[in-house]
């Protein structure tokens, strides 16, 4: 069977990461669903989505590779936001997790949305649970 | 349950080529007639990926670059494959009320890094019916 559901996420950047985990668990839970693939989907072309543990280290550690080896300052033809959308495309809008015995396989993980536009916006995340209960 | 699975020849004029495959993806899931559900692009081929970008002319062009930077020093004839690995060849994308969940501005594109000819893609859907 397939849930679908979506959601958004008030976010703003550049650079910034956003928890989505507990959202993301209780969709998996009212989906029914216990073996199966979840699809983390950013809507848009400047969001990002990626796991890492909810560490700080690790988390800033990430944020500093992004802005060095993908810069905001740069020769850039696209008129505003060109490096939002070269982080977005270049880090990927999306991630699957298995889902198994009822359980999201995160481990030690939490999922985040990198958001990379500079403004506040609603970010809408699309999910799709493919699998049986 | 249903599967669609389609095989696409494109063209490309080969390194760093980017072409925009939004419009099969469409129609391959108006053909499946699946509304709820994915839809999987993947790139058959050993030197091309599957991305999503904006499709504006001068960010092409920024990725295109940006593209061509990261392989920079990996020497030429091993540089498409690397580059390929790099991006990825893949990209599953939400299927919702019988549309791609992209947004306003995502498209999805091949990005060729080999040289010019056929190339192959795959998409697949897969989702329900609406329920009659």
């Amino acid at each position: 069977m397939i849930f679908a559901k979506s959601f958004n996420v008030i976010a703003f950047g550049p650079a910034r990461l956003f928890d989505l985990t507990k959202e993301i668990l209780r969709t998996v839970e009212s989906s029914e669903i216990r073996e199966g693939q979840v699809l983390i989907f950013s809507v848009g072309s400047t969001g990002t989505i990626i796991k890492m543990p909810y560490d700080g280290g690790v988390m800033q550690g990430f944020i500093t590779w992004v802005k060095r080896n993908i810069p905001a300052k740069g020769y850039y033809r696209h008129p505003g936001n060109a490096v939002a959308h070269l982080r977005s495309t270049f880090l990927g809008t999306s991630i699957v997790v298995p889902l198994v015995n009822g359980e999201i396989c995160l481990n030690k993980n939490s999922i985040f949305l990198l958001e990379n536009t500079p403004t506040y916006k609603s970010r809408p995340i699309s999910i799709i649970i493919n699998g049986v209960e | 349950m249903k599967i669609l699975t389609k095989e696409s020849k494109v063209k490309t004029k080969g390194w760093i080529d980017l072409i925009d495959l939004t419009t099969s993806v469409n129609d391959i899931i108006k053909e499946s007639k699946i509304e709820d559900g994915s839809v999987l692009v993947y790139s058959n081929d050993e030197k091309t990926a599957i991305i999503g970008l904006e499709a504006e002319k001068r960010l092409v062009f920024d990725t295109a670059d940006f593209i061509g930077n990261l392989v920079s020093m990996i020497k030429e004839e091993d540089r498409g494959a690397v580059a390929a690995s790099i991006l990825g060849g893949s990209f599953l994308i939400p299927v919702t009320n019988g549309s791609p969940d992209l947004g306003t501005w995502q498209q999805v594109f091949l990005v060729d890094l080999g040289k010019s000819g056929e190339k192959s893609v795959i998409f697949q859907v897969i989702g329900k019916r609406r329920e009659m």
